[in-house]
């Protein structure tokens, strides 16, 4: 659930393309802005560009992943929350984006078997994040609104 | 004027709370300090992208060079736009 960069990490990788941690924090703020404020093609270039310069850092693949969800892109949110899960295993968030892919996908058994993975890390981790429970919470209701 | 059935279910989830999960990193008020050095960095990756079209190098490398430009140039028009106009 850590997606902040650590020197030294494999996520530091980004130094060889000579950026600097706050630069990259810097862009990704600003993609975060374009996206809350509706201009996803902006979002999608800042998010792009994020990836290609620094393939491990969570936050860029997270934010790709909501871009493509609101494009109602499924395959590619999908391909991009597991992106982020792979740079940052356990990620509540990342598990979270996988689920809503899923169900754009249709595909529900997998839906569920990610929200059982969401709850088990919630309840071993004691998280209270009221953002992540929030969006648990709704997309647990959506699941057994399903079933 | 026609009532949709409370429990119809909507075509994808709400998306508004989707966004909530990203993280609050870094701040684009401290972008504009470091224009002078993003307006450097896009103008050698813009003579970058000129020599692969030159050596015709692999498509990747291209499109990776492409991606991080237009990247750049995206921060540099949000900073102020005359950074990039005119090129």
């Amino acid at each position: 659930m850590t997606s902040e960069l650590k020197a030294g990490s494999p996520q530091s990788d980004f130094l060889k393309r000579g950026y600097s941690h706050e630069e990259v924090e810097h862009i990704y703020a600003l993609g975060r802005l374009y996206l809350e404020s509706g201009n996803l093609r902006q979002a999608s270039i800042i998010f792009d560009g994020l990836i290609d310069i620094v393939p491990h850092y969570p936050p860029a693949s997270q934010g790709r992943a909501i871009v493509a969800l609101f494009q109602r892109d499924y395959e590619g949110a999908a391909e991009a929350a597991q992106r982020a899960l792979s740079a940052d295993p356990g990620s509540v968030e990342a598990l979270l984006l996988i689920v809503v892919s899923q169900f754009g996908l249709n595909d529900y058994n997998s839906a569920g078997t990610y929200l059982g993975e969401v709850r088990d890390t919630i309840e071993s981790a004691n998280l209270s994040d009221k953002h992540l429970l929030r969006v648990y919470r709704m997309l647990l209701a959506r699941y057994r609104s399903r079933t | 004027m026609a009532h949709k059935p409370l429990f119809e279910l909507p075509d994808t989830p709400l998306m508004y709370p989707i966004v909530t999960l990203l993280p609050d990193q870094g701040s684009v008020l401290k972008l504009r300090p470091l224009m002078s050095s993003l307006f450097a960095r896009h103008e050698r990756l813009r003579q970058a992208i000129a020599e692969a079209d030159k050596l015709e190098l692999a498509t990747e490398v291209r499109r990776r060079y492409l991606s991080e430009e237009a990247m750049l140039r995206q921060v540099l028009d949000w900073l102020g736009g005359d950074a990039v106009e005119g090129q």
